[in-house]
Formats: structure tokens, C-alpha cells, sequence
């Protein structure tokens, strides 16, 4: 984990390439002394890397995010109003090492940022 | 220019989360800023900053540009928020040590919503680009 004590998985399915994690945001994570002091929000670049870090984890490996086509982050996460969050990956093999990736984290319906990247195993 | 601790004036982030550490310059198309990395920051792993730091990098480096305008009003940084990635690749991943100047130009700007494209290269080389929307909260 990049950032420590970002967050939890609390449970996760993974079948072939696609996979869909359970994860708790833990607001006691330090990011949130910064970002920002007394107006804790989730930095999105912390939730592209939990997704990589997800994607890893379907791949057996860690990540390279070497592209990202398109990021929407359409609603504001903080851990306090989205305590736990689903996160969905699909990874289809580009070749040996590249993969497309397509994620997305939310909540039920509710779909908080989407992802389209190009990401390479370590 | 604003270095170091001065950089506040015009970000709202603070440590452990601070990715910009320099406003080099700032005019009405754009800014150029900077950042030393150093081994203690969040985004470094295995001695390189990793592609989540530089994109926040970026993030930040619109939000110092950003903040440089609302100074020059006597008021405080307002919180921004990044609402679209777009055209984003990342080249190399720097080495700690390594000196990102980043290039900012303002491609539009309307109601609270700055677009942005970036360039950031540590000397003549390209490490990242991006073109990104940034929301910024009015209070």
C-alpha cells in the first residue's frame, strides 16, 4: 500500500479478470491531515492508486499506470460520508505486460469515479 | 516567485500532502511551478515517486496557479478538486532528488471549473502530461 492505512478490503471476488473489492476508507489515514486541515475529502489521485492497487491484486502483481485515457470523479468521497466503498476492475491483456484497464468506485448504484487507464505489470 | 512554506498562501493543502513547492511564475495563460522530491514524501516508494504523486502534482501545481490570483485579491486559497483526468501519460517515474518544473496553460476557465494542460519535466526531460478539470468549492 502506497499510502499507509488508507484503507481496508474488507472482502473482495475476483473471477479471471474482473473482480470487485469491498473496501473500508479509513478516516484516520494521515493524507487527511492535510487534505485538507479540519475539511477531511479523499485526494483522488489515492483513490486511482487504491484501484491500481485492486488491479494488482487480480494480476498477481504490482502496477505500472501508464496512461490514463479518462478519469471522472463526479462526486466528492470523504471517508466520513463514504465510510465503505465497492471498487470494480476489469483488466483485458493488451499483450504480455499491457493491460486496459476499466474501474470504477461506488456504491450500489452510485458511481463516485471512473477510470480508463493503460497500465503495465512491474 | 513562492517558495517553500510561502507556497501556502496559495494552496490549501498542507503535510503530509504537500506536492508543490514552487510558483516560479504566473500570467493570464498560465504558470510554471516546481518540486524537489524528497525521500520523505508520501507519493516516493523504492526511491522514485510513483504516478499518483505526479499526477497530484499536477493537481496542486493548477491549485498554486489558481491561489496566486485569489492572493493577488488578499484572499485566502480556495479548495479544489480534481473532476476529470484526461490525455494523461506518465513517462518515467523521477528518482527522489530529482528537480519536476511543471508547466501549466489555461485552457478555459468558467463558473467554478478550470481546465488545465500540463507538462512536467525534470530538465529536458518529459515525465508526465495531462489535461485535467479542476472544481473550485466558492464559499
Amino acid at each position: 500500500m502506497l499510502i499507509p492505512n488508507y484503507y481496508t478490503i474488507l472482502n473482495q471476488q475476483i473471477e479471471g479478470h474482473s473482480a470487485l473489492f469491498r473496501v473500508a476508507l479509513n478516516s484516520d489515514c494521515k493524507v487527511y491531515e492535510g487534505h485538507f486541515p479540519g475539511s477531511p475529502v479523499s485526494p483522488g489521485v489515492c483513490n486511482i492508486q487504491l484501484i491500481l492497487e485492486c488491479a494488482g491484486m487480480v494480476l498477481g502483481t504490482s502496477l505500472r499506470l501508464l496512461a490514463v485515457s479518462k478519469c471522472k470523479l463526479t462526486t466528492l468521497v470523504t471517508p466520513h460520508d463514504h465510510p465503505e466503498v465497492e471498487v470494480r476492475v476489469e483488466l483485458s491483456e493488451k499483450n504480455d505486460t499491457i493491460y486496459a484497464l476499466n474501474a470504477a468506485i461506488g456504491k450500489g448504484e452510485d458511481i463516485y469515479l471512473q477510470l480508463k487507464a493503460e497500465v503495465e505489470k512491474e | 516567485m513562492f517558495q517553500n512554506e510561502q507556497i501556502y498562501q496559495l494552496i490549501p493543502q498542507r503535510p503530509p500532502i504537500v506536492m508543490v513547492d514552487t510558483l516560479w511564475s504566473a500570467t493570464e495563460s498560465g504558470a510554471e511551478t516546481g518540486l524537489t522530491i524528497d525521500e520523505s514524501n508520501i507519493f516516493v516508494q523504492n526511491g522514485v515517486m510513483r504516478e499518483a504523486g505526479l499526477i497530484e502534482h499536477i493537481a496542486q501545481s493548477a491549485a498554486a496557479y489558481a491561489g496566486y490570483s485569489t492572493f493577488s485579491q488578499g484572499l485566502p486559497p480556495k479548495l479544489g478538486f480534481i473532476g476529470e483526468i484526461k490525455s494523461c501519460k506518465i513517462h518515467t517515474l523521477p528518482a527522489v532528488g530529482s528537480q519536476l518544473r511543471t508547466e501549466i496553460k489555461l485552457m478555459a476557465e468558467a463558473a467554478g471549473v478550470t481546465l488545465i494542460a500540463a507538462e512536467t519535466h525534470v530538465a529536458d526531460t518529459l515525465v508526465a502530461e495531462c489535461q485535467m478539470k479542476i472544481f473550485i468549492k466558492e464559499d
